[in-house]
């Protein structure tokens, strides 16, 4: 018996972006099958009557009231989903540790009140006023952990200048991950702790980093995420700088990994002069710079987050340090594919038996038409190294004839949540891409832990499905490649988002490196260019 | 209290035409604190709102442009709080605050005459229409009326809503471009107050229409004025106002500068200025570029510019 209910809540403004999210929240409380928020203008009230979501209780509503109005299964739903919805409106969401409302603090002054010892602040408002909270934080000797997006780079400069003359960190802006003392910031994973210090001016590649280590046996002291900026020229690295200086007097910390999308090349060479005067090994992994200018720094260069990863777990571990190829792998350049794919597998298989059997099947599915690798990534920085991938795996004549967007960037996200967090925008883009009948291999990351969607492999398997279906019903197959960036003690749990994803039918590597090559082992040079051509 | 007002004093840069000749007229006893947002305070006379804005938010056709700090709910202000004005200052007794508006620039609310003329700048849309579709169409926010864009509707669109809108707009349209008055007014009372918002998508649409009409002075420009004249029951107070402004021919400058670059001379400008228009708010972006764009094509159709 479905009942409805709605409540008035008097003189109360709020964006569409926000009730949106409510009532996503609220339709996802079991029992209730509908929740719309709305002001109570007439308009709005007849598409709620439309809908069946009127009830007497709006009765007397005006224009600048907003209604919640849902449909449930039964009174008791109802209450729990209004009571929910009154806690979200006075801007209470979220519960304390004992399931108990939590204190409301509106400034950082309160909560530096409330919390006597805190020295961190987490600042995720919209970027218009990200500045002028962050200045407040430092002010009041906080170092910052920057969330927030669309901060302009001269307040970036003018905070970082700031912390530094203060001997605080600024972490940002737009800064996805950080782990500190074992407490996971922004998105993040449960990463097993060990010595290993990892700074990083890239948020997912941090997170494939760590949680490859945690993968790989070793654990993690701390990663502090400095915003992706942090290396451009204006902004001089002055935080990588500074977190070096930090790990490098920190007694947890045996050796440190950096990590960055290409940085400008004098910001490159002042961070390397500087990891070149500390005592303790540091490796570097600037995507797609010259290792041989890393070596010559007195550092250990790697190629993707995974040799990263891999040099440091070893040498954290005390075992050899492993021979690490470069971008493309160590998939021998030959004409005779089935060798090709035998002696590649054994490299980039691993554990996860995504074998020689998986890529020819995904081979012979395709017809000569399906040539193009589309990589629907959520993580910006796995995006930049599936490019480089690629193009150590095919050349440039190939790679560039494939596609690899991050959805996650500002263009797609404008208005609508991180991909990260809402599926909804990949999905779009898996369809499309899952019509279009050129396209031979859809590659894509997969981001669990903390901030993350509660199941991405469940949301993304649906989708798969539905694009699998559609396909085959235009008489085509497609093969889809990725790779799961988590850990076991992540809430989602690596084992059972990677087990959802086989049992889509999606070939699976350990690392995103890994995955990019497969895809580009399924999609041959040859088969590209006989597409072009058709 | 007056023995010691003001306590403290902050230049506005910047206020409206409109606002100005507001002020200048005298402001009634009962103006009141209305609302107060992180960057803007609004304040209610009896005609609507006045709204003192950050000066990042741009012209407001009933904006004053006042930097009153990064937090304007740290200033002590509270809902009803009597508001006072000369043509030189706005002022809250009760906590000492007073804006000058010496210094401030005025800033015309009313759309400036397209490089050319009307007619000129309505071949320059002919020809770069589709383009500024297709962006708007992949650029679109979900939650208001962007599937009216041609993208179909989003997760988060509310279908009945969108439903509803899709055929006001239509009709709207189809009176537009008859030139029939009262059918036009009887549309558009069919999008005010309708969908998701401080200001409901089909208020942002029609705004958006009616400004558009005017950049290119077609023939129904003003037919917002016979829809609204019940406005203040039908959408909320802040929609309400700056409908009554753009029946009056007086937008924000952010739809300025819109109308500037779509019809203007540089082909390379539309892309950028659609993807700042949907940036705006959370849907208002959107919903009054479909506007805009609807109202060029109806104030450019074929044949209208004849002779």
């Amino acid at each position: 018996m479905t009942t409805v209910h709605a409540r008035v809540f008097r003189n109360s403004y709020r964006d569409s972006v926000e009730l949106m999210q409510i009532a996503a929240e609220l339709e996802a409380i079991a029992g209730v099958d509908r929740a719309g928020l709305v002001m109570a203008t007439p308009a709005n009230l007849e598409v709620l009557a439309a809908a069946g979501l009127l009830s007497e209780a709006v009765a007397g509503a005006a224009p600048n009231d907003l209604v919640v109005a849902l449909s449930a299964s039964d009174e008791d739903v109802v209450a729990q989903a209004l009571d929910r919805a009154a806690m979200r409106l006075a801007g209470s969401g979220s519960e304390g540790p004992n399931g108990t409302a939590g204190t409301t603090v509106r400034t950082i002054a309160e909560a530096r009140v409330e919390l006597g010892a805190a020295n961190l602040a987490l600042i995720s408002t919209p970027g218009t006023y990200a500045t002028a909270e962050a200045l407040k934080a430092l002010k009041r000797g906080l170092h910052v952990f920057l969330f927030s997006d669309n901060v302009p780079i001269e307040d970036e400069i003018e905070l970082k200048a700031l912390a530094r003359a203060r001997g605080l960190l600024v972490m940002g802006p737009d800064c996805g991950t950080a782990i500190v003392d074992g407490v996971p910031l922004g998105f993040a994973n449960a990463v097993r702790r060990g010595p290993i210090g990892l700074i990083g001016a890239s948020g997912t590649g941090l997170q494939q980093v760590s949680c490859l280590i945690d993968r790989f046996g070793a654990g993690v002291s701390q990663a502090i995420g400095v915003g992706g900026r942090d290396l451009d020229e204006r902004v001089g690295g002055v935080m990588m700088l500074a977190a070096l200086e930090r790990l490098a007097a920190d007694s947890a910390t045996d050796l440190i990994v950096l990590i960055s999308k290409p940085p400008a090349a004098a910001v490159a060479e002042r961070v390397l002069a500087a990891a070149g005067t500390i005592a303790k090994p540091v490796i570097v992994n600037f995507l797609g710079g010259d290792p041989a200018v890393v070596t010559a720094a007195g550092s250990i260069p790697a190629a993707t987050f995974e040799a990263a990863a891999a040099i440091a777990s070893a040498m954290a571990l005390g075992r050899p340090v492993p021979v690490v190829d470069g971008l493309g792998g160590d998939a021998p350049d030959t004409p005779d594919d089935a060798a090709a794919d035998a002696a590649a597998d054994a490299a980039d298989a691993g554990q996860h038996g995504a074998g020689s059997f998986a890529v020819r099947e995904a081979k012979a599915a395709l017809d000569p038409g399906q040539w193009r690798i589309r990589g629907l990534y959520s993580g910006g920085s796995l995006a930049g190294e599936a490019k480089l991938v690629l193009l150590a795996s095919m050349g440039a004549d190939a790679a560039k004839r494939h596609e690899v967007i991050d959805l996650g960037d500002d263009e797609y996200t404008v208005g609508r949540p991180h991909p990260m967090i809402d599926p909804r925008l990949r999905n779009e883009h898996l369809a499309a891409a899952a019509s279009d009948p050129s396209t031979a291999v859809i590659l894509l990351d997969v981001v669990i832990g903390y901030g993350s969607n509660p199941d991405p492999a469940g949301a993304l398997a649906d989708a798969i499905d539905a694009a699998r279906a559609e396909a085959a019903r235009q008489g085509r197959r497609f093969a889809v490649v990725a790779s799961v960036c988590g850990t076991s003690g992540d809430p989602q749990g690596l084992a059972a988002q990677e087990a959802r994803l086989a049992q889509a039918g999606v070939i699976l590597a350990p690392s995103n490196a890994r995955a990019a090559r497969l895809a580009a082992r399924i999609v041959s040079p040859a088969t590209v260019a006989a597409g072009v051509q058709r | 209290m007056l023995a010691t007002w003001p306590t403290r004093t902050h230049a506005a840069t910047g206020l409206s035409d409109a606002v100005a000749r507001r002020i200048a007229a005298g402001l009634p006893p009962a103006a009141r604190i209305h609302s107060v947002y992180r960057s803007v305070v609004n304040i209610s006379i009896p005609d609507g709102l006045l709204c003192l804005a950050a000066p990042r938010l741009g012209g407001l056709p009933n904006g004053i442009l006042v930097d009153l700090g990064p937090d304007f709910q740290a200033l002590g202000l509270r809902r009803g709080m009597g508001v006072v004005a000369t043509d030189m200052s706005v002022g809250v007794p009760a906590i000492g605050l007073e804006i000058d508006l010496v210094a401030a620039l005025r800033w015309s609310a009313r759309l400036a005459c397209p490089d050319g003329g009307p007619s000129r700048a309505a071949d320059r849309w002919r020809r770069r229409r589709g383009v500024a579709w297709a962006e708007a169409r992949d650029r679109a926010v979900p939650g208001g009326l962007g599937a009216l864009l041609g993208a179909g509707l989003s997760r988060g669109d509310d279908p009945g809503a969108v439903r509803r809108a899709g055929g006001s707009v239509d009709a709207l349209r189809a009176a537009l471009l008859a030139g029939n008055r009262p059918a036009a007014h009887r549309a558009a009372r069919g999008l005010i107050g309708l969908g998701p918002g401080l200001t409901p998508s089909g208020d942002d649409v029609l705004v958006g229409i009616e400004a558009a009409l005017r950049a290119l002075d077609g023939p129904m420009a003003g037919f917002l004025g016979g829809a609204i004249h019940d406005v203040h029951d039908r959408t909320t107070v802040i929609a309400a106002t700056l409908l009554r402004h753009a029946a009056g021919g007086e937008f924000a400058e952010r739809i300025q500068v819109l109308l500037a670059a779509l019809l203007g001379h540089a082909d390379e400008a539309v892309p950028a200025a659609i993807q700042r228009a949907v940036a705006w708010g959370a849907t208002s972006g959107t919903d009054c570029l479909l506007g805009v764009l609807l109202g060029l094509d109806i104030a450019s159709e074929p044949g209208r510019w004849a002779g």
